[in-house]
């Protein structure tokens, strides 16, 4: 499943939710993981929850 | 009565973290004169996930509501199931759920992909006891006298008004909502944008249609973008944990989600004028723990809180398992039986109990071994692969060891105690292949963490590794022993 956070594209497993799609976005980055996670919005700016499902090409934000 | 409303309007207040105001005023395809203005009230929760600690909360919220507009219907957009233990070991799988839903006399719930988790026998029974109905248009039972789920579903209130509920649950690039394949076993399921469109005419039966989706925010834009004008009114979603707080009006479609777990709820009301306009609102409440609640449903939800099975032994470990490594070979192993892999890897933190007695293992002892709630993700790694993640991992975890099933594995540090090598050996301790493929399992969040050479993107197989594990110890009873157990090597 490919997924977009701010401008980085992920490939990433069927299933994951949007916890999983972060901590990869900050490994791939080679960063370290925040512990909380930081605050995730989607394309219309809505919050988002951590354990929310994603879907094929979602495009989220981190803030 | 007055006391009464002014105290309810001034929790409420409290309560409204935002009001979605879209004044619209247009007239409806409906034929039917309604010579006075007309009123609906719905309060909708989604993913509620089986977090039956804050019912007690929403059922005095749904009370007081009803209080104010006695024509108030209560739905959910579905995955009420899954994410408690307290739920989701009762001898009845997702009978407190259903139960407490039945108390709070729900109208109505979306199918989610977690009202599947429970495999289907139990879903038929949650489905039979069911006090409310359960609506998707896009999931098709082959057995529909046990699966009563229908597509849609028309409610007739006491003013008068009728409402049209059509669901449509999300469905991935396998074709399937995202639960185990072997839980969705005697059902199909169909594109849910095409199903959806196939619904639209139920708007000449109907005041207001309404759909009550599983789909996920995103695609609830999409759907209401593709809908044609002023025939459905509102989209009330779930799946994808949104919290919709501000005005989110798509296609004059208002559409509203209230993220999960029952943090909120959303308050929607319309009003149908005289000539057939209308107006939508929408009053996001937080339903949380806190504040007033219904006593009645309190004491339901402390009975199946102190739910005996959780400490009723599952299995007997026939040694003691005296530190984490031990525990860390026995979760493993359950993790490699379950997904049915070659090979299975823990990472060494995922393992959070030190030590476990010799005797019974009850339910709370696998939740306190593996609290996470992570998933089992499945893959297709070659050897190199299987290397180059375990060489990553060592790296990551702070030379922490990935503790594997199926396989042992050789770390050879240089005289600076860094990494150089990883050999890779079976059970029997002969080389592995190195480009030989190998089906390996993986909790979620190694999944995600390591950054590795590989080509198959993985996919979860929507079953938690604690759940996994749980049917695992009931299945073999008694535990072997794991001691001085030697599965991982390291060579300085």
């Amino acid at each position: 499943m490919n997924v977009l956070i701010n401008k980085t594209s992920l490939k990433i497993f069927e299933g994951a939710r949007v916890a999983d799609a972060i901590r990869l976005y900050y490994r791939q980055h080679k960063k370290a993981i925040p512990k909380p996670l930081p605050s995730v919005y989607d394309i219309h700016g809505n919050h988002v929850n951590h354990d929310g499902s994603l879907h094929e090409n979602i495009h989220l934000y981190l803030k | 009565m007055n006391k009464f409303r002014f105290a309810f309007f001034g929790a409420l207040l409290s309560l409204v973290i935002l009001t979605i105001s879209c004044g619209t005023s247009r007239k409806t395809g409906y034929s039917t004169q309604i010579p006075e203005t007309k009123t609906l009230s719905i309060l909708a929760v989604n993913d509620m996930h089986a977090n039956i600690d804050q019912f007690p909360r929403l059922a005095f919220i749904a009370d007081s509501l009803r209080n104010l507009y006695p024509n108030l219907l209560l739905v959910s957009a579905g995955d009420n199931q899954t994410g408690n233990p307290v739920n989701d070991q009762f001898p009845e799988r997702g009978m407190p759920m259903i139960e407490l839903m039945n108390a709070l006399h729900f109208n109505l719930s979306a199918m989610g992909n977690h009202e599947f988790d429970p495999k289907p026998n139990a879903l038929a029974f949650l489905l039979k006891n069911a006090d409310f109905d359960f609506i998707s248009a896009n999931i098709h039972p082959k057995d529909t006298i046990n699966f009563p789920i229908k597509p849609y579903r028309l409610v007739h209130l006491p003013n008068g008004l009728t409402i049209g509920f059509v669901s449509v649950i999300e469905i991935n690039q396998r074709g399937i909502p995202d639960s185990h394949p072997d839980n969705l076993t005697g059902f199909s399921f169909s594109n849910p944008i095409s199903t959806a469109n196939q619904y639209l005419f139920l708007k000449d039966s109907c005041d207001v249609l309404i759909y009550l989706t599983h789909y996920g925010y995103e695609n609830d834009v999409k759907l209401a973008l593709q809908f044609p004008q002023d025939v459905v009114d509102l989209i009330i979603g779930g799946h994808s944990h949104t919290k919709i707080d501000t005005e989110q009006i798509h296609n004059h479609i208002l559409i509203t989600q209230a993220e999960s777990r029952l943090k909120y709820a959303t308050l929607i009301q319309m009003k149908i004028l005289p000539d057939g306009s209308r107006t939508k609102t929408a009053q996001l409440l937080t339903v949380g723990n806190k504040g007033q609640v219904n006593e009645e449903i309190a004491k339901m939800v402390d009975k199946f809180n102190d739910n005996p099975r959780l400490n009723t032994p599952i299995a007997e470990a026939t040694d003691d398992f005296s530190n984490r490594e031990e525990i860390g070979f026995l979760m493993v192993d359950a993790m490699r039986a379950s997904s049915q892999t070659e090979i299975a890897l823990l990472n060494p933190g995922g393992v959070r109990l030190a030590y476990l007695p010799k005797g019974p293992v009850t339910v709370k002892d696998v939740y306190l071994m593996d609290p996470f709630g992570n998933e089992t993700i499945l893959y297709r790694l070659t050897g190199h692969e299987l290397k180059s993640l375990l060489t990553n991992a060592f790296r990551f975890d702070d030379y922490g060891a990935i503790i594997p099933s199926g396989m042992k594995t050789r770390y050879h540090l240089d005289q600076k105690g860094q990494l150089f090598d990883v050999e890779l050996f079976t059970d029997e301790g002969v080389p592995m292949d190195l480009n030989r493929l190998y089906s390996v399992a993986m909790n979620s969040y190694m999944a995600s963490v390591y950054v590795y050479e590989h080509e198959d993107p993985g996919a979860s197989n929507y079953t938690t590794t604690a759940v996994s594990m749980i049917e695992f110890l009931r299945k073999i009873g008694k535990i072997p022993s794991y001691r001085d157990q030697q599965r991982v090597e390291i060579i300085k």
